[in-house]
């Protein structure tokens, strides 16, 4: 897809999943870190608790398919050599403030990350990830009513930001290819975040309610609708929806009739309306009362498993909530060859879920593992034409 | 300097989020997206809220023209024959197709790609639903609240102790769209040098998989499952998660784990804050709870916005957990132009956003309202599928139109 792509990425947290889409895409992808390392090598988990440059998990996650190279950009040197290879690169990618704004090629397509708006008050924010995705509104409305707001254990403000990097890269790339020159991308990771936000920021505007955590929207008057049960081996979701989704309600209703939990008489209930007639007295509550205690009985007696392709061949809305075990061993991924193998630098190898898409006429590989600390070095400096003796001065000053 | 997609056309025959926010992308870049709807079987994203001044309708979701800004609006009866003939006209002007039906559905109306790249061999076509094309469990059913229990998410939100809990929303449609639109403009970019078209399969928990990679590689190498960690998803840092502010349900989220963040939390703070016992990471890590409890303790004092200006004017990582008048009114946001207004004849005016990235010269659109139902059926079909007025006025009367 992006083959003959040429693009620099100055590894920040933010930057790697960029990269990555990119280079899975097909690009020629050279990650540029500090002689130490990039802060991504700092990330965990860490692999079997190894305190070294490879050893972390989410480097390996985040870095497939680049070439990896070390290099003082703060160094005249380091400087030289970056402009170097700058100059046959199609995308750069770096972060705020940005060190190589109008000394790229003219065709150079240049995108920077920020964690906030480039010159508003909070532009200059000392941040962190879950300072980032705090901001985005999102976690204010995630987890209990009776407790505290909850994050996801992930960092995604990175991911995000990564993700929507790319997407502005393939846009000016659309730019260029219509002949319209080299582009500057901005990339604030605090607005790329705020994704995940859904509708919030438009609640205010429309004078509309807002939501209220651990609380759902209560479609039904008097009625806390569960959505998450506890069943034989784990948790699944289980969804009683209305109106425009009324039709999975009355085949989870007909799964539960089958199956002797509920009524057969409430197969004849309109779950379109339902919400609306309980408010204006035409129907009780009753009803819906006796789906989700059927529900909750049903789940206790079944596993994940079973829910799942109970859903999957009644077409209701329900599904395990899977953890990273069975996200590894789940036969609908393996069937459609997620998976690429990929090498630790303790030798074995993994599976990991690469191929975020499937194309008729091109297929994500793995090429490249993610490159250990400098693994690349030699090799790019010597394609510019630099001889031994003068590799060896760079790395004695530490600029390699 | 024009939008980079303004020469593009898109069918888009999405429906909720992950389809129509893939479209909303491209139209942000400037291409020409047609959604089709129908006016008997709306999108049920017109049924869903915040809509305008609280009272529901199908012109008045907040939602919907966050979603579908910038886009024109076509009526059609796609169960019907000849309204599959119009998509099929249609499809053959385009340069773009997104849908998201259930897997099959296409194929059954006799719009499958085989067919729509027999008339348009150059045709970039994606399919994306929760679980795939292919695959045994490929028929599935669902919206994003499944796509995340599916990618794992769903598990990891929460308290230890308690059920999870879930996402904020429909997670995987606010993940999916991105993969969505990174393969369509690669796709489109390898057709701008060959010609080429493509057909692209998004599943959505599969995309949410890569929003989860370091949890997917810890249990895959070390064989930890991660699991749920409340409000401190950061175990190596210390001070580091969300506190109690003054206030009604008011939080601040703090990261003053690095050594000099400490000390000027600590030096704000005042006595116990400066204990020597909490001067190193490792022991604030080992007294983890006490140094939370002293800085909620500070915290629960001020306002949240109190806090984070404090803190960030002595550049100690904070931030307010926003609350949705917070958002509507952030001056940071709005330096980055991010709301912008928006005139519609029903919703009046509001703001809703723009373009997620900055691109120069090259500029994506400015916010625009959502179509209304079927506001440019006539005029797409006579610029798009070259249709006369009879031609229009044959397929209204035969119930195509609606």
């Amino acid at each position: 897809m992006l083959a003959g792509l040429k693009v620099l990425e100055v590894s920040c947290l933010h930057s790697m999943l960029a990269g990555q889409i990119l280079a899975d895409l097909g690009a020629d992808v050279i990650t540029i870190e500090p002689p130490q390392g990039g802060p991504g090598r700092r990330e965990g988990p860490f692999l079997d608790d190894r305190l070294d440059s490879g050893a972390s998990l989410t480097w390996h996650a985040l870095n497939r398919n680049k070439r990896g190279i070390t290099l003082d950009v703060d160094t005249p040197d380091g400087q030289d050599i970056f402009m170097k290879l700058a100059a046959s690169a199609d995308v750069v990618i770096e972060p705020a403030p940005a060190r190589f704004a109008g000394r790229l090629p003219s065709r150079a397509l240049h995108c920077v990350l920020r964690p906030f708006s480039k010159a508003g008050p909070k532009s200059r924010y000392a941040f962190t990830d879950q300072i980032l995705v705090a901001s985005t509104g999102a976690p204010t409305y995630t987890g209990d009513a009776d407790r505290r707001p909850v994050l996801i254990p992930v960092p995604q403000a990175m991911m995000e930001t990564g993700a929507e990097a790319a997407l502005g890269i393939l846009g000016a790339l659309a730019a260029r290819d219509q002949g319209q020159g080299g582009q500057r991308i901005d990339v604030s990771a605090r607005v790329a975040a705020m994704m995940s936000a859904f509708a919030l920021p438009y609640i205010a505007t429309a004078n509309d309610k807002p939501p209220v955590r651990g609380v759902g929207r209560a479609p039904v008057v008097g009625v806390d609708i569960p959505s998450v049960y506890e069943c034989r081996d784990g948790f699944v979701l289980l969804s009683i929806t209305f109106g425009a989704f009324a039709g999975m309600t009355q085949r989870l209703v007909q799964w539960l009739a089958s199956c002797g939990k509920v009524p057969e008489a409430l197969l004849d209930v309109d779950w379109v309306n339902y919400p609306v007639d309980v408010q204006e007295g035409r129907a009780s509550t009753a009803s819906l009362l006796s789906i989700i205690e059927g529900l909750t009985g049903l789940a206790r007696t079944l596993t994940k498993q079973q829910i799942g392709e109970a859903a999957q061949k009644q077409r209701f809305f329900a599904a395990p909530l899977m953890d990273m075990a069975d996200v590894a061993s789940f036969d609908q991924y393996e069937a459609r060859s997620l998976w690429v193998e990929t090498g630790l630098p303790d030798g074995r190898t993994v599976k990991a879920p690469a191929r975020f898409a499937q194309f008729s006429n091109f297929r994500i590989s793995q090429r490249l593992p993610a490159p250990s600390l400098s693994e690349h070095t030699r090799e790019v400096l010597a394609d510019l034409g630099f001889a031994k003796q003068e590799m060896q001065a760079l790395y004695h000053h530490s600029i390699i | 300097m024009t939008a980079p997609l303004k020469n593009l056309r898109v069918l888009d025959l999405g429906w909720v989020m992950v389809g129509p926010m893939s479209g909303r992308y491209l139209a942000d870049l400037g291409a020409d997206v047609i959604k089709v709807e129908s006016s008997q079987r709306i999108d049920p994203l017109r049924t869903l809220g915040p809509f305008k001044d609280g009272r529901p309708g199908p012109e008045r979701s907040l939602a919907y023209h966050f979603i579908n800004a910038g886009k024109r609006s076509i009526t059609l009866d796609i169960s019907s024959k000849s309204g599959q003939q119009v998509v099929r006209a249609l499809a053959r002007e385009c340069d773009i197709v997104i849908e998201s039906f259930t897997p099959g559905v296409m194929e059954r109306l006799g719009l499958g790609y085989e067919t729509l790249k027999a008339d348009n061999p150059g045709l970039i076509m994606v399919s994306t639903c929760i679980l795939g094309q292919t695959g045994p469990a490929a028929g599935t059913s669902g919206v994003g609240t499944l796509g995340a229990a599916y990618a794992g998410v769903s598990f990891l939100i929460g308290w230890p102790d308690r059920p999870p809990t879930g996402p904020y929303s429909a997670w995987t449609d606010s993940v999916a769209p991105r993969f969505v639109v990174a393969s369509v403009l690669a796709a489109l970019h390898r057709r701008t040098q060959t010609g080429e078209g493509c057909y692209i399969d998004v599943s959505q928990s599969e995309a949410g998989v890569q929003f989860l990679l370091p949890a997917y590689f810890d249990y895959a190498a070390n064989g930890h499952v991660p699991q749920r960690a409340g409000n401190a998803p950061a175990p190596l840092r210390a001070p580091s998660g969300v506190y109690r502010c003054a206030g009604e349900d008011r939080w601040v989220a703090i990261d003053a784990s690095r050594a000099e963040h400490w000390r000027a939390l600590a030096e704000e703070i005042g006595s116990p804050a400066r204990d020597p016992k909490y001067a190193t990471l490792v022991s604030r890590l080992r007294h983890r709870e006490e140094v939370d409890a002293v800085v909620e303790a500070w915290t629960s004092t001020l306002t949240d916005h109190e806090v984070e200006r404090t803190l960030q004017s002595m550049g100690v990582p904070a931030h307010v957990l926003c609350h949705v008048e917070d958002l509507d009114v952030d001056p940071d946001l709005a330096s980055d132009v991010y709301l912008q207004p928006i005139e519609d004849p029903v919703v009046g005016s509001v703001r809703i956003r723009g373009a997620t990235f900055h691109i120069e010269p090259s500029a994506p659109e400015r916010a625009r309202p959502a179509p209304r139902i079927g506001d440019s059926t006539d005029a797409i079909l006579q610029e798009v599928a070259g249709m006369s007025p009879q031609d229009i006025s044959a397929l209204r009367e035969a119930g195509a139109l609606q």
